[in-house]
């Protein structure tokens, strides 16, 4: 397989990208009311062992993606049944992404158009980007995320004198149950869907990267997704984040700098758009590499046309109304992403460190183990 | 290779061609009515909606002296039963669909409000097109629909005129504006009342005018009573809102002299606490205040002057606060302070002992402590009274 | 799903199912000349495998009007969503 190395800065740029994703404008975390910035950090934290176990897996089998690290674990037939599952799990949250970002568009902007059409026009952008290249998603990224953080910045500041402490509290008070299933929803979206990269990507040179790629764009993302979230909830308050679909977009409506600076809800247009772009394009990347791979081919690339055609019409077909999407979201996600997201990287993980072990009988490691 | 990529592209230009002309649901301009404000009555479960319409006309406007735009708007009147079958309605008198994310005020008759207001809020705040930053006033006593219908004398349109009006309150202090979506927030908060401006239509000289004055006191979502213009003054410290402003201190009552003193800056600070298992509202004014007119040669200006007046003034101001807390405490029993919630927000356990809709039952009973402490600053221009000659 | 309206809202939903099959059809036809031309028998195979009842699922749901939704589908099979 053609190899696409990415440098360090692409990888986490895509990393922080991939978690803002469709996170910032959807309403996350709604079960913690005013107390989302304990959930977001609970999330982050509860994130990090995960994301560790995906970066180990990854530094133990350098050179190789995760797909082929199933394959060399698991044997021939059963690595890639798994791939084929990852696939699965990649193509459908790149429809759900796409959905999300369909009934944004479709709800807040243009009401009248049919919901497919955004949907399509994005879809095909992900197929495109696929079809030429990891490298070229990594190169928007590292164009799109200096604007969006330009942008997110100064709407942020623009958002200063609405934002009301008041509307944070009583904090952490008797609310430790929806802080939990909270931060339990964060885990499984967005933080933990970064399970993802691991297809994409692999371990380059120095072992311990693959961590530090992964620690840093969960800390910068999560801290992202925590100041967004916390600034909307302040704005807002927890009644209408609650009742909205789109609570981002609400927020920013009431931005109004001297009668002159407002109407800028685009801006949330432009910072999902980005984001999303990179979420949907890596997750479609993904399931047409996974998909290639559980079938035993050699290109990925033939695969995204047709494979193209079935999303958009899983996406346009998965649901009927925002109220089904947020259902969606809020009740099955969770257990959905479950097996992908820790129950299978930890049982492969588990699985390499023995083969690794086995494969070595190594005095080295039992050495090291001795000196502690 | 190349050659289908040739093939595909021409193919692909044609398709763009033939299918992509022009937006899905494109609309020029001309196709819009414009709505800038907007009324709702209610009258035999037909609700009843006035929208003001703007009518663009590109080039012909007459250049007034007075340097208005020339606009002339258009009353639209559409029943329906619910407000979306009304506004849907109205298409069919005005001809175009109308437009709203540029509607300023949303009008609300006393009828209505009375009933319920969810009814209409609802619809604002989920269509898309109309804007939570919109304003909402009540209409006291009078059909929502009169108030479009009066004349504006500087403004083109009479939703302008209101609305320039409320983004300059601050400087009236006696007006309370309230967007849709703080109103819809208020509404929902544990412990808050909701509170919206009372417009009204009255005579200047042979025209009918707007005029907004004092608040509507919401219990709910449903109007419970009003306060008038120099009560909304101390909802206004009381909430902690208070931009600009008037106070008028009596120094004496005989003969009678006031002495006006305009408001610089105002906080309130709010805290609760236990007396008896029983909560106490502390409340702090502290006030930063001028002299702006002395009706009588009387001495405010020196120290022992200005000691005397800022003492009466804040004996007086502290007891037309607890007035009027008095009087909502008894009349209405919407808690518009905000003293539940902000029970909700410090003491959230004590919160707790007070059962689920309970509040209203407490509210009337809790006890006040009002604190007013006003700051001297200057006179403005004149150092002294105006002296009379002997 | 939508109830037509008027038959311009129709053409407009028949519209782009239309353009979609037409925009697919023509990268399919396109590639798969290509995947034949190189001689790669395998993905020729598994290319027009998914393509063709994508294409088949484009014709369909242009002409349904009312379809369930796949998450109502699924949930009515496991019982996950509350309708």
């Amino acid at each position: 397989m053609k190899r696409e190395p990415l440098s360090f800065k692409q990888t986490v740029y895509l990393l922080i990208l991939f978690i803002i994703g469709s996170t910032i404008i959807l309403p996350v975390g709604t079960e913690a009311k005013q107390d989302i910035w304990a959930a977001v950090l609970l999330a982050i934290v509860m994130t990090l062992p995960v994301v560790l176990v995906y970066a180990r897996i990854l530094s133990l089998y350098p050179e190789r993606n995760l797909l082929e690290i199933n394959e060399q674990i698991l044997g021939k037939v059963v690595g890639r049944f798994i791939n084929f599952l990852f696939a699965f799990y990649a193509f459908t949250l790149c429809a759900l992404v796409l959905d999300n970002f369909g009934q944004f568009i479709n709800v807040t902007a243009i009401p009248e158009t049919p919901l497919a059409i955004p949907m399509l026009i994005l879809c095909l952008l992900a197929l495109w980007a696929t079809k030429e290249g990891l490298e070229v998603i990594a190169r928007s990224g590292e164009v799109y995320l200096p604007i969006i953080v330009f942008v997110a910045t100064f709407t942020f500041l623009f958002l200063t004198p609405n934002l009301n402490i008041n509307r944070l509290q009583p904090s952490l008070y008797q609310n430790s149950g929806g802080i939990v299933s909270a931060a339990l929803h964060l885990f499984s979206f967005p933080f933990a869907e970064t399970v993802i990269f691991t297809i994409i990507i692999y371990c380059t040179n120095k072992t311990k990267a693959m961590a530090k790629v992964y620690l840093a764009g969960l800390l910068i993302g999560g801290g992202i997704i925590l100041l967004s979230v916390t600034s909307v909830m302040a704005v807002i308050g927890p009644e209408r984040y609650q009742a909205s679909y789109f609570p981002a977009y609400l927020a920013v409506q009431t931005i109004n700098v001297g009668d002159f600076l407002q109407r800028v809800e685009v801006v949330v247009f432009l910072i999902a758009i980005f984001a999303g772009f990179i979420k949907i394009s890596l997750c479609f990347f993904a399931a047409c590499k996974g998909l290639s791979n559980a079938l035993g081919c050699k290109e990925y690339r033939f695969l995204t046309v047709p494979l193209g055609l079935l999303e958009f019409l899983f996406a346009s077909n998965l649901f009927n109304s925002t109220k089904q999407m947020a259902q969606w979201a809020s009740e099955v996600y969770l257990y959905f992403a479950f097996p992908f997201q820790v129950a299978l990287p930890m049982v492969i993980w588990i699985l390499g460190e023995v083969k690794r072990r086995g494969r070595q009988g190594s005095p080295e490691v039992d050495l090291h183990d001795e000196l502690r | 290779m190349k050659k289908s990529i040739c093939v595909l592209f021409v193919f692909w230009h044609l398709f763009v061609l033939w299918s992509m002309t022009g937006c899905w649901n494109f609309r020029e301009i001309r196709d819009l009515a414009i709505v800038i404000g907007a009324s709702f009555d209610k009258k035999d479960d037909q609700i009843y909606l006035t929208v003001e319409v703007l009518s663009p006309k590109g080039g012909e406007q007459e250049q007034g002296a007075t340097g208005s735009l020339g606009i002339t708007p258009q009353l639209f009147e559409g029943s329906g039963k619910t407000v979306f079958e009304a506004v849907r309605n109205m298409i069919s008198k005005a001809g175009r669909k109308l437009y709203w994310s540029h509607a300023r005020v949303f009008i609300v008759s006393e009828d209505v409000a009375k009933e319920g207001i969810i009814q209409i809020i609802d619809w604002i705040n989920r269509d898309a097109e109309v804007r939570p930053q919109t304003w909402i006033l009540v209409s006291k006593g009078q059909a929502a629909g009169d108030i479009l219908r009066t004349q504006s004398k500087l403004f083109d349109t009479v939703s302008m005129q209101i609305d320039t009006l409320l983004r300059n309150q601050g400087n009236s202090g006696k007006l309370l504006g309230v967007t849709v979506g703080d109103f819809l927030e208020e509404m929902q908060k544990p412990g808050v009342g909701a509170v919206a401006p009372i417009i009204e239509s009255v005579k200047d000289g042979r025209e009918q005018i707007p005029q907004v004055k004092g608040s509507a006191l919401f219990k709910g979502e449903k109007l419970v009573g009003f306060l008038d213009g120099e009560e909304t003054m101390y909802l206004l410290f009381l909430r902690n809102q208070m931009k600009k402003g008037t106070l008028i201190a009596v120094t004496a009552q005989q003969p009678k002299a006031n002495v006006s003193l305009e408001i610089f800056r105002s906080h309130t600070t709010k805290t609760v606490r236990l007396v008896d298992d029983r909560p106490v509202v502390d409340i702090w004014v502290d006030c930063l205040s001028g002299i702006a007119e002395i009706s009588e040669e009387n001495d405010v200006i020196s120290e022992r002057g200005s000691q005397k007046l800022t003492e009466r003034t804040n004996k007086e101001l502290r007891n037309k606060i607890t007035d009027t807390i008095k009087k909502v405490q008894n009349e209405y029993g919407t808690d518009v302070f905000g003293f539940g919630n902000l029970i909700y927000r410090e003491r959230p356990d004590l919160w707790e002992t007070i059962p689920k809709g309970g509040w209203a039952k407490v509210f009337p009973t809790v006890d006040t402590n009002v604190n007013v402490n006003i700051m001297m600053r200057g006179s403005a221009k004149l150092s002294e009274p105006t002296r009379i000659g002997e | 799903m939508p109830s037509f309206q008027n038959r311009q809202e129709l053409v407009n939903e028949l519209e782009y199912h239309y353009f979609i099959f037409l925009l697919f059809s023509i990268f399919g036809i396109v590639e798969a000349i290509q995947l034949y031309h190189q001689k790669q028998r395998k993905e020729l195979t598994i290319y027009l495998f998914l393509l063709l009842p994508g294409l088949v699922i484009t014709v369909y749901t242009a002409t349904q009007v009312g379809l369930p939704s796949i998450a109502e589908e699924l949930g009515s099979w496991f019982g996950w969503m509350s309708q």
